[in-house]
Formats: structure tokens, C-alpha cells, sequence
């Protein structure tokens, strides 16, 4: 059994519920025998539970609760934002990679579909669907398949025509209606896609620009890829004629009235 | 929110004024929300120990600042004095000796009374929220319980035996 001297350090301990397991019975049967420790014990209980029977003694105002919602939720509203602003951030940085790969998948993929469809052409396993060379029968043939206003020049004006017109085909581009052209010059062929998708962007190794528009020249396997955009339009030159850069234009438009179209093309961008 | 009475009754045992404790309740919640570091808790009551310390530094600093003087600190010796009347003892009435005999205690008294037996936070728990030794805990809540019970003797029957 406890002595009176282990069980009086231990009465505020038992109150409080710090003391259990045999050390609590070994208290409790103390108790039970020694009148003066229970009497110190019964006055700090009665103490104790005259306390916590009053509890709460102190009422809490139902304005100190509005204050504090009203500071809870104003925490909140701006956690909320903070949690967005990341969010945003990334979803920023996700479309930008999209529109990134949707712009550079319509670039590489539009030049390399030119560059086949002027192969295929090449090996005349590419039938044209309308064969003429007259600018104006194959701008009355394509006018109504294309989704966009499409009139061809009848280049060169007043020279020699060093290049003629063999035809058009239309063509499907990532689902959406594309024109093709073909012209022979010295009896080798010049195909011109053309196509209205705004996700289709001009591209190449080397850029010139000329006035308001700007051209990319590029090489695949012997053929040279000359890409613009005009007035919402995007085209695709190819040819295996041996010549470089700007002077790709000269070729067709190389008569008088047309070069200062493309004074300046020399200049690298 | 889930101990916000907890939390008002712990400012009331530290401010003699509600209006005192309800300002103090407000820059404890503000303190915590502005905390970088939240526990992580499933109850509400388990959330008590921090946001208690927090409100003690907070008080103290404000003492600190304003250098308050009509509350003393006292460790070992209390200024108790009982000036009552004699009640028969409701609830309503006990609320009020108790509520009065705690007042009157000084605030380092009152603070524990109201940790330890309104609100049954451990001695540890205590001692985290003091920053003390658990034994300091110990012997101020005794000296705490025996200055209330000097109070309310004349006042409780239950405490009179």
C-alpha cells in the first residue's frame, strides 16, 4: 500500500485523471483507509468539480462568431484565388504547348505534304482532276470546291510565259479542302498547294521578307519548298529547279511589271 | 472554428474585459490564419494546444507593449479576497461565484484553472501552451486550486466540507 507521503503529490494527479492502471487502485485503497488524505483529496474535488460544474462560466458572444467567420472567409476566398493562381499558370503553360505543337504540327506537316504531292505529281501517279492551262477554266473548276475565294493570275503579263499551267486537284489536308496546282516550266514540274486552315503556318530554313509578306525557303531531298502567307492564304512552292532563295520567284515572276513585288527578297530575314 | 469557444474562454481567463478578450480572439485568429504552418488535425479539439499558444503570445506581447499594471503576476503568493454575500447555490448562482472567484484570481492563476479544469487540456498540453516544465504546471495549478477554493468556501456548500 502507498504511504501518505506518495499518495498527497499524486491527489491533483488522480483528479486530473494523470494517474491509472495499479497505480491508481494502490491510491484509491488509500483512501479508503487514511481519513486525512481523504479529506485533502474531498476538498480539492469538491473544489475541482464546483469548477467544472459552473463551466462555462464565461459566455461567448454571438458577435465574436460573425467577426470571425467573416475573417475565416475572407482567409478563405483568398486561399481559393492562391490555389488558382498556379492553376491557371500551368493550364497557361499546357495551352501554350498545344498551340505550340498545333502550329508546328500544321508548319512541318503542310511542307512535307507539298513536297509528296509534288513527288507523286512528278511520277504521274498523282492524276489531276482537271487538266487545262487556262488559269481561268481551272479557277472556274476549283472556285466552288475550295473553302475560299481563289482566282489564278494569268502570269506573266504581256512576256513570254516560261511556265505553264497543267491543271489542279483538290486535296484533303488534316480534313479540310486544299488546293493543288501544277505547272510545267522547261518540262519539269512546279506544284502550288494552297490552303485556307488558319492553323497552317508558313515555315522554313531560311526567311526573306518582301513588303508585307515574308517568305520561308527550305530543302527536302533535292526539292526546294518555298512557303507565305497571304491575305489569309498559305502556300506551298515546290520545284527541283536549281536555283536559290528569292530567285525561286524571279522565275515565274520575273517580267518587268511584277520584280518590284519582290524588291527586297534578297535581304534574310 | 470548432474550438472557437474554447479558444473565447481561454481569452476571458487572460483579459479581465470581454470586449478585451474578444479583440485578442480576433488577432488569435488572425495570427493563425497567417500561419505558414497549420497541424494537421482530425479534431477540432486537437487544434487547441496551437492555437492556444498562439494566443498567449499574443497576449504577451501586448502586455509587453502596453505594460499593463493593474494585473500582477503572482507565483507563489495570491492577493484572495471574498467579499460575498450569502447565496443559496443554483447553477446560475455557482456560475457566478465561480465565475467571480476565478476573476478575481491573478491571470496566471486564471489561465490554468481555465485550461485544466474548463477546459481539460492535459498538463502537458499545458506546459507545451506555457512554454514550462510539466512540475511548474503542477504546483501552479495547486496553488490556483487552493487560492479558488479559499473563494468559494464561504460562498459553495459543496466546498465547505
Amino acid at each position: 500500500m502507498m504511504r501518505c507521503s506518495e499518495v498527497r503529490p499524486r491527489i491533483a494527479l488522480y483528479v486530473d485523471r494523470e494517474v491509472a492502471g495499479t497505480e491508481a487502485l494502490d491510491f484509491e485503497a488509500h483512501l479508503t483507509e487514511c481519513a486525512e488524505c481523504r479529506r485533502e483529496y474531498d476538498e480539492l474535488r469538491a473544489t475541482v468539480d464546483a469548477v467544472r460544474g459552473a463551466n462555462p462560466i464565461y459566455e461567448v458572444p454571438e458577435r465574436s462568431y460573425a467577426a470571425v467567420e467573416g475573417m475565416v472567409a475572407k482567409w478563405e476566398r483568398r486561399q481559393r484565388q492562391r490555389r488558382w493562381v498556379p492553376a491557371v499558370a500551368a493550364a497557361a503553360v499546357l495551352l501554350a504547348m498545344i498551340a505550340a505543337w498545333w502550329v508546328s504540327a500544321g508548319r512541318s506537316g503542310y511542307e512535307q505534304f507539298a513536297a509528296q504531292a509534288h513527288r507523286n505529281y512528278a511520277r504521274r501517279t498523282f492524276p489531276l482532276d482537271i487538266a487545262s492551262s487556262q488559269p481561268q477554266v481551272v479557277s472556274d473548276w476549283l472556285q466552288p470546291r475550295v473553302p475560299f475565294h481563289l482566282t489564278l493570275p494569268n502570269y506573266p503579263e504581256g512576256g513570254p510565259k516560261r511556265y505553264a499551267l497543267a491543271g489542279a486537284r483538290l486535296m484533303q489536308y488534316r480534313g479540310e479542302d486544299v488546293a493543288y496546282l501544277a505547272y510545267e516550266m522547261d518540262h519539269k514540274p512546279i506544284s502550288l498547294l494552297i490552303s485556307s486552315s488558319s492553323r497552317i503556318m508558313p515555315t522554313g530554313g531560311e526567311s526573306y521578307r518582301s513588303g508585307e509578306l515574308t517568305f520561308y525557303f527550305s530543302s527536302e531531298q533535292g526539292l526546294r519548298i518555298i512557303t507565305w502567307k497571304d491575305k489569309g492564304l498559305t502556300y506551298a512552292q515546290v520545284s527541283d529547279l536549281d536555283v536559290k532563295g528569292a530567285e525561286s520567284c524571279a522565275i515565274c515572276h520575273g517580267a518587268e511589271g511584277e520584280r518590284r513585288k519582290f524588291e527586297g527578297l534578297g535581304k534574310r530575314i | 472554428m470548432g474550438c472557437h469557444s474554447s479558444l473565447y474562454r481561454y481569452a476571458r481567463s487572460l483579459c479581465g474585459e470581454p470586449w478585451e478578450a474578444e479583440e485578442l480572439l480576433q488577432e488569435t485568429y488572425k495570427r493563425a490564419l497567417a500561419a505558414k504552418r497549420k497541424p494537421v488535425v482530425a479534431d477540432a479539439d486537437e487544434i487547441r494546444p496551437w492555437i492556444f499558444t498562439i494566443m498567449r503570445h499574443v497576449w504577451q506581447n501586448e502586455r509587453r507593449r502596453v505594460s499593463r499594471s493593474r494585473e500582477v503576476l503572482l507565483e507563489d503568493r495570491a492577493v484572495v479576497s471574498g467579499e460575498y454575500t450569502e447565496f443559496g447555490i443554483s447553477r446560475k448562482l455557482l456560475v457566478s461565484e465561480v465565475r467571480a472567484a476565478v476573476d478575481s484570481l491573478p491571470v496566471i492563476w486564471r489561465e490554468i484553472i481555465v485550461m485544466r479544469d474548463m477546459e481539460d487540456l492535459s498538463y502537458a498540453e499545458i506546459a507545451a501552451i506555457l512554454g514550462c516544465p510539466l512540475g511548474t504546471v503542477m504546483s501552479r495549478l495547486a496553488r490556483a486550486r487552493e487560492a479558488l477554493r479559499q473563494l468559494l468556501m464561504p460562498r459553495v456548500p459543496e466546498v465547505r466540507r
